[in-house]
């Protein structure tokens, strides 16, 4: 069914209706009719957001090369539009050609955050089938989730048929060939119970991991027991899919009209981070690195202008500094965006000398801010967090930015790391007022740092995956630490703390039964969790009650070196062994240098089945 | 190209703003200029300064929710360019929804087109149980008021002003797909613009109206 009732009414009356039109520049629509597979790719938060988000970019690319396969996109409609969808009793629809969700064969959710999972089930349910997948009729379409909210896929177990682990770029096409293959043989009339059959040939393919073809067990007290699977041929841990080194990145980026969180063009130079810092959890899942040369970057970046018309550009990966040829990257970058009056960004700079002079060589007349994150403020902290940024290195960058013209650095840091003590958190403040000094110096009363502070949560698959989330009076008490520190002329200071926390700790860290609380609050009207104004407290207390599960079970509790993990049937190729090693180390504020400078054992050049063999490890 | 060379050429072109972009906004439009001259490599001319801009200029801004026929946008060059061959590189690198039909070589010293006043038409469908006759004396009626008040928020205050003055005249055009089509002439530009959909709000024809969309632009 194509969407024909009058959109105009309801996006007349909705903010930013521009998210829902689609017909963007470089956006594919294909001839419905005559293209046999087809595939709508949805991000469960708003356009605005989902639009700036790589990885859906790379696979609608790769999609859509494809001849027989359409590729079509879909983001969470916001409050208003969802409730003038409703009330005109029509679908959610892709951008490209109007068609509801359940016209299509595959519908693939990204799932890069857990505060927006209540939207993936929106999507379902307003795009016209359950979002429980086992309540899905057999004529609905292949449900599919990946992202690195997949890394640890249990608290969404429940809406998945299932989760491509690691990354897509190949993955999901033998996926998608593998279903195309099995509709023609008339698979999805004949399959009973629905798609069974081929769920099972899916979880032979690499990478793909199908929860209903495992179960989880607990003990009396609530912990989980294990995961196993309960088919025959089905893996017992599924390996992640990395590609062994990166294919020619996406040139022809869709052009958004109305404006985007990275309203620019985005080229990916790097993915993967050696730095080991361990509180990320990039850090593990990325693994390997794996860098793009010069020529390749500065062809796609040529190819990327010229197919855009983008008036910036904006080096993607997680430790731009990092890049071991970053420099020539930079410098031919520089050269011909320079006449076209066209922007570099470089985001994701290693606080160091070296940064600034790559950030100078990008700036042409503004020289607006620099971002570091040092992260902690003690050295014994940074020591134990891995952060590999002394205070001479700080003070010597915030020498070289404030020294060639820069009026205002941003500084980024966590409260509530592992071993923090409330020492740790007044260092802030004193590292702080010393980058000030500098800035004065240098700049007098124009000279700015704005100090940024977010609250550590435990992430699975790092070295913290053990720990408990800070307790709330701890917090406050850091918090007004922080505050005295930081009431220094010229400093701005910001504090984010939404009060989901807790709950971003628990649905990271969740197992299979959290799956029935994100139904329950999704059922009470939770949507957008991450957003103040919709975040609905009351409706995930309830669930949570409801359920008879809590959140500090899953956010707060230290976990034991033997107790088993919701995601340890997940397997990133780093070793369990490694990230205990690792929280050891932290324990005793012990850093581990870059692996660039040599191996660090995680395990992953070993346990990842590369072509030929090779690692990939630098 | 540089960035610094001054402009020697104004083109003046006219363009469709279509279904497709009917919820693009007016400055949503101008970086869809920007971005579009970037594709087509038209050596377009900088403002001078701290932050170099691209000089494009469009005409009486078009209310989101609105297409249009008769859309105006003024780019100054830096190399001369033959116009033709301006809009044919364009019309390439336009999404589709947005089409140059006309180009004109303009004097670089004319006043902004922003500046200019201009008289602007919009037709709506709208439904409408009864004869023409009766929809026209609606419409008359509206005409022969001294003063229609609106309200109107701006930068989060509310305040009250008269759309009477800035509305020229009131028409019906004809009928299309079971509806009449209604016809509106306001006023755009710096002392006062007509919104069409205040127009039809007052006269409690906005919740039947579909297709609202500008016909006509006359500048000065």
């Amino acid at each position: 069914m194509s969407i024909v009732s009058d959109l105009e009414v309801i996006l007349r009356d909705v903010e930013k209706p521009g998210r829902y039109t689609g017909g963007e520049w470089n956006s594919v629509v294909k001839d419905w009719e005559s293209t046999p597979v087809k595939v709508a790719l949805a991000y469960p938060g708003t356009y605005e957001i989902g639009m700036s988000n790589l990885g859906l970019m790379i696979l609608y690319d790769i999609l859509n090369r494809q001849p027989d396969i359409l590729c079509e996109r879909v983001y969470a409609p916001w409050l208003d539009m969802e409730e003038g969808l409703r009330r005109a009793g029509l679908p959610l629809y892709s951008l490209e050609t109007r068609h509801a969700l359940t016209d299509f064969d595959i519908v693939g959710i990204s799932l890069p955050y857990e505060l927006n999972y209540t939207n993936a089930l929106t999507i379902l349910s307003l795009g016209g089938m359950s979002p429980l997948a086992a309540e899905r009729r057999p004529e609905d379409p292949l449900v599919i989730a990946g992202g690195s909210g997949a890394y640890n896929p249990e608290p969404m177990a429940a809406f998945f048929d299932l989760f491509v682990i690691g990354e897509g770029e190949e993955a999901l096409l033998e996926l998608v060939r593998l279903y195309a293959e099995w509709k023609r043989g008339g698979g999805a009339a004949s399959g009973r119970p629905p798609k069974a059959d081929f769920l099972r040939q899916a979880a032979r393919i690499g990478g793909i991991y199908v929860p209903a073809l495992y179960a989880a067990e607990y003990h009396a007290d609530g912990r989980l027991a294990r995961t196993v699977p309960i088919a025959p041929d089905v893996p017992a841990r599924v390996v992640k899919r990395v590609v062994p080194a990166l294919p020619p990145p996406p040139t022809r980026l869709i052009v958004p009209y109305i404006e985007t969180v990275h309203d620019r063009a985005m080229l990916e130079i790097q993915r993967g981070c050696t730095q080991g810092c361990r509180f990320c959890q990039a850090s593990t899942i990325y693994r390997p690195v794996r860098e793009r040369t010069v020529d390749e970057i500065v062809r796609a970046a040529d190819e990327m202008l010229l197919a855009t018309g983008h008036e910036e550009i904006s080096l993607v990966s997680l430790s731009s500094s990092d890049h071991s040829q970053i420099e020539h990257v930079v410098r031919a970058l520089a050269e011909r965006c320079a006449p076209l009056g066209v922007s570099i960004s470089l985001p994701s700079l290693r606080a160091d000398a070296f940064s600034v002079r790559l950030a100078e060589m990008v700036q042409t007349t503004r020289k607006t801010g620099l971002t570091f994150a040092p992260e902690a403020g003690s050295q014994r902290l940074r020591d134990a967090i891995n952060k590999k940024v002394s205070e001479e290195d700080l003070l010597r960058t915030a020498e070289a930015a404030f020294g060639t013209g820069w009026n205002r650095i941003k500084l980024y840091f966590m409260v509530g790391q592992p071993t923090e003590t409330d020492e740790d958190v007044e260092a802030i403040g004193d590292l702080v007022r010393k980058v000030v000094a500098v800035g004065r110096r240098h700049r007098g009363g124009r000279a700015e740092v704005s100090v940024s502070v977010a609250t550590f949560v435990p992430k699975p698959h790092t070295p913290f995956q053990w720990e408990a989330l800070v307790d709330d009076e701890t917090l406050r008490r850091r918090l007004d630490i922080l505050r005295r520190g930081l009431r220094v002329k010229g400093v701005q200071f910001s504090w984010h703390d939404p009060g989901t926390t807790l709950l971003e700790a628990a649905l990271s860290r969740g197992d299979r039964r959290v799956g029935a609380v994100i139904y329950r609050a999704w059922q009470l009207g939770a949507r957008f969790d991450a957003w103040g104004d919709a975040y609905r407290p009351e409706a995930w207390e309830q669930a949570w009650r409801d359920a008879g599960l809590s959140p500090e079970f899953y956010g707060r509790r230290p976990r034991d070196r033997d107790e088993a993990l919701p995601w340890d049937h997940i397997d990133i190729g780093v070793r369990k062994e490694f990230l205990w090693r690792e929280r050891e180390r932290c324990r005793a504020a012990t850093p581990t240098p870059d692996c660039r400078e040599g191996c660090v054992g995680c395990g992953v050049n070993a346990a990842l089945p590369l072509a030929g063999g090779t690692a990939l490890c630098p | 190209m540089s960035l610094d060379a001054p402009a020697v050429q104004r083109l003046r072109l006219d363009y469709a703003k279509g279904e497709p972009l009917r919820f693009v906004s007016h400055l949503d439009m101008m970086r869809l200029w920007e971005r579009a001259c970037r594709r087509a490599r038209l050596p377009i001319a900088h403002t001078q300064g701290f932050n170099p801009r691209p000089r494009i200029a469009l005409a009486c801004p078009l209310p989101t929710g609105v297409t249009s026929r008769a859309e105006k946008v003024d780019l100054f060059l830096t190399t001369r360019m033959d116009p033709r061959e301006t809009l044919r590189r364009l019309n390439a690198v336009l999404p589709t929804g947005v089409e140059v039909f006309g180009v004109a070589e303009v004097a670089l010293t004319e006043p902004a087109l922003m500046s200019l006043p201009a008289t602007v038409e919009y037709q709506a469908r709208v439904e409408w149980d009864g004869p023409a006759a009766d929809l026209e004396a609606r419409l008359r009626a509206w005409l022969a008021q001294d003063s229609v008040m609106r309200q109107r928020e701006r930068k989060g205050r509310a305040g009250e002003y008269d759309l009477r003055p800035l509305v020229e005249h009131l028409w019906v055009v004809g009928q299309s797909e079971g509806r009449f089509v209604v016809g509106m002439r306001v006023k755009s530009g710096p002392q006062g613009t007509g919104r069409p959909d205040e127009v039809l709000k007052s006269l409690g024809l906005w919740d039947s109206a579909r297709g609202l969309e500008r016909t006509a632009v006359m500048l000065g």
